[in-house]
């Protein structure tokens, strides 16, 4: 099983775009990418017409937080984690992403409170973990977000990646600044939370005053990732100093820079530089931050990641496409082949060449929004979709 | 056998053959084949359109995104729970869109090529008094499917005043706070009777199903049904869904409360009320893949048969919104709305979703787990 035949697709490899052309799968791996018809006899082949569609390498998404909402879409209505895993699964294979690192944070007071989950994080950690592993749809991988004011947790993070729980490790410090006390930013930091200012202002203070883990814990952290060859990223750089630093301590992502000046630092130095999808679609910052549809066009951004909505990435790609910000091989590049090299899976991930994994999309453009028709992972046909036809039936007129 | 959306036939004995070279034929493997869902009440579109407060996304993106979602958990008709007049929702949501764009807009995707059916459940709550005359033209337009009448004002329903008090108290604000925020709400004025009357018989007099939302009391049922109100929608307490159920009314409660194991607030337990006879319909509320899980806890949980179960979310919800002579269950002459699902390790997976005859979605797991580095 996993052999495939697709014809008549157009195909969007790393380079160039293959009209007409036609792909081979055998036991889930690409075995041939050419720009004429194939046919074979063998029965073992399960054959797709592609019908002019767009053929595109399943999506990677690096960062998105939505299990956690999935297990407890409202503060503190928690539902089976297996459940919910399941249902975002199937959620990812509708809108594209083949493989998917689920990001879950780890020491972040704010988080948890938001939550107010009946689950510990280890319990979510561990039974995700399980999930991942079992037959699924998609492939399932695991993002520690880690919290640098959870000192508490500093040694939860090693043991989660001794077990062999985390593909990815970011650092997130969301300790708030001098700034956070005065002005608008005060007033909308007091509206989000419906506090009085002096609450506020005390809340923001009680946080500044929380201590972070030690430089030389942080070293030590970053060493044991690396020789577990885990990519590390960084989260919410806001100057180019943090970013030169980050640099040489050996971090090699720079996930959502807050401002151009900062994406282009990352990009000088030779990071990944990971945006979010959801501010492509929306067509800028909801926060007034970097705008990831600029910074993509100047080459400073070159990873989109989904980051709280997942259909994000798909619909950006064929926006960045429209509005001639991209090539289509370059979007797609963006949301695939650049996020496979900066998780270290590019030798079997994240584009449509021989030897690699078939995980595949086929896209309809012709409506005003892309239409996913099919999701194939490793060869197994995971998600199929279409559109029913208004019949004289039709009870709903 | 499906034709042209139809179910024209239906057979106890293993297989029915045909000679016809157009039609599809599928081997079910002794899978459930049972109707698709339908929801009358699910939240979901607000929060699709705007996943976070201010972050507003595409509506039609949001649209087509969403019914995908809802198509993969087996729902085949939907009615998309919009509010209207619910100024605290609105505060919630920052949305840059007004309330008539997000009703219009949806509507209007639901008229193009989708892969579910699609219907607009209105709410309104009835201290929005500035909107009370957009609920007569939203149903004039066509966009209203479904309407049914809140009141979250503190003090009754589903907010006692102590409850409310601790609710906003988790927030982080001080006990005056929560006191003057309620007088506030309580301040507000409110549509009168005489304009719920007016407006009931209209919709009445369209031919819509209307819902009462949160009803707390036997004496509110009871006034609900006099009023032509035939859906009593999370009662909060077992008396008053035992009198919607006496009244013969359709009393409806949500499946996340029995896949959770009870109310994140503390109020009704769908899964007792259900047991007792005093609930027969499930909608989604906030979390749509809630409903399938459900039937098949309460059926496993041995509260109900299976039919008994699957009828909660099927052929009772088609009945409370009187389209139960076109779909709803799997009988001859029935729109084929139909779900194909796989029950292994107390975990029901939805592998197809049939909506009008058309396989809408089809998943399947895949055999091999794949090691994801470049070490190997």
């Amino acid at each position: 099983m996993n052999d495939l035949i697709i014809n008549n697709a157009c195909i969007v490899t790393p380079a160039e775009v293959i009209k007409n052309g036609s792909v081979v799968v055998v036991n889930g791996k690409i075995v041939e990418v050419s720009d004429s018809t194939k046919t074979n006899d063998s029965p073992n082949f399960q054959r797709i017409d592609a019908g002019g569609k767009y053929l595109l390498p399943g999506i990677i998404d690096l960062h998105t937080d939505a299990i956690d909402l999935e297990i407890c879409p409202r503060p503190g209505a928690d539902f089976p984690i297996e459940v919910a895993f399941r249902e975002l699964e199937k959620r990812m294979c509708g809108v594209g992403i083949t493989t998917v690192f689920h990001s879950m944070h780890l020491g972040s007071r704010e988080y948890e409170k938001e939550l107010r989950s009946k689950y510990s994080r280890m319990d979510v950690f561990e039974q995700v973990f399980a999930a991942c592993n079992k037959h699924s749809l998609i492939n399932n991988k695991i993002h520690l977000r880690y919290e640098s004011t959870g000192v508490d947790e500093y040694d939860q993070c090693i043991e989660l990646v001794k077990r062999g729980y985390i593909s990815f490790f970011s650092f997130m410090d969301h300790t708030p600044t001098e700034e956070l006390l005065t002005g608008e930013k005060l007033k909308a930091f007091a509206a989000r939370y419906r506090l009085s200012e002096d609450q506020a202002i005390a809340e923001i203070k009680a946080r500044m005053a929380r201590p972070g883990i030690s430089k030389q814990k942080k070293s030590e952290l970053i060493r044991f990732l690396k020789e577990k060859n885990i990519p590390i990223a960084s989260h919410d750089d806001r100057t180019t100093d943090a970013v030169e630093e980050n640099h040489q301590t050996g971090i090699s992502i720079s996930e959502f820079p807050i401002t151009m000046e900062v994406a282009k630092k990352a990009t000088e130095l030779n990071m990944d530089s990971i945006g979010g999808a959801a501010n492509v679609l929306r067509g800028g910052s909801n926060i007034g931050n970097l705008k990831v549809q600029d910074a993509v066009g100047q080459r400073i951004i070159n990873i989109l990641c989904s980051d709280y909505y997942p259909p994000a990435i798909l619909h950006s790609i064929f926006i960045l496409h429209k509005n001639n910000i991209l090539s289509l091989p370059e979007s797609v590049n963006i949301a695939t082949l650049n996020p496979a090299k900066a998780a270290k899976i590019d030798r079997l991930k994240g584009s449509i060449e021989k030897g690699k994994e078939a995980d595949l999309l086929l896209v309809d453009t012709s409506n005003s929004v892309p239409m996913l028709y099919t999701t194939i992972v490793g060869g197994n046909i995971s998600g199929e979709y279409s559109l029913k036809q208004t019949s004289v039936y039709e009870c709903y007129n | 056998m499906i034709k042209n959306g139809i179910i024209t036939d239906i057979s106890t004995t293993r297989s029915l053959s045909i000679d016809h070279s157009d039609v599809k034929v599928f081997d079910a493997h002794g899978n459930y084949l049972m109707p698709g869902i339908i929801d009358i009440h699910t939240d979901a579109m607000d929060v699709e359109i705007n996943p976070r407060s201010s972050a507003d996304f595409p509506i039609n993106v949001a649209f087509s995104e969403l019914e995908r979602r809802m198509c993969g958990t087996g729902i085949t008709t939907v009615y998309h729970s919009l509010h209207l007049g619910y100024r605290d929702a609105e505060f919630m949501l920052k949305s840059k869109y007004s309330r008539k764009q997000v009703f219009e807009e949806v509507h209007q995707a639901s008229k193009q090529s989708t892969m579910i059916h699609n219907k607009i459940h209105l709410r309104y709550e009835i201290s929005g008094t500035d909107d009370y005359s957009m609920c007569f033209e939203l149903v004039e337009k066509g966009c209203v499917d479904l309407f049914s009448f809140m009141d979250h004002t503190p003090g009754q329903g589903q907010y006692p005043l102590e409850k409310f008090i601790a609710m906003v108290q988790k927030r982080g604000i001080t006990r005056e706070q929560a006191m003057a925020e309620i007088e506030t709400r309580v301040k507000r004025s409110r549509i009168k009777q005489v304009q719920i009357n007016d407006l009931t018989r209209f919709l009445l007099s369209r031919n819509i199903a209307i819902a009462s939302h949160d009803d707390d009391s036997i004496e509110k049922v009871e006034s609900n049904h006099a009023n032509g109100i035939n859906i009593c929608e999370f009662p909060i307490n077992m008396e008053t869904a035992k009198r919607a159920t006496d009244l013969n009314m359709s009393v409806v409660g949500g499946a996340s409360n029995i896949l959770r194991g009870g109310s994140t607030g503390g109020n009704l337990n769908v899964r007792d009320a259900i047991e007792q006879g005093y609930m027969n319909t499930l909608c989604s509320d906030y979390y749509p893949p809630a409903i399938l899980h459900s039937v098949f806890m309460l059926y496993q949980q041995g509260v109900l048969s299976l039919p008994h179960a699957v009828n909660l979310a099927t052929l009772n919800a088609a009945k409370a919104v009187n389209i139960h002579n076109i779909t709803g269950s799997i009988e001859i002459g029935k729109v084929a709305d139909i779900i194909l699902i796989q029950y292994s390790n107390g975990f029901p997976t939805v592998l197809k979703t049939i909506a009008s005859g058309n396989i809408s979605s089809n998943y399947s797991l895949k055999q091999q787990v794949y090691e994801l580095s470049n070490q190997v």
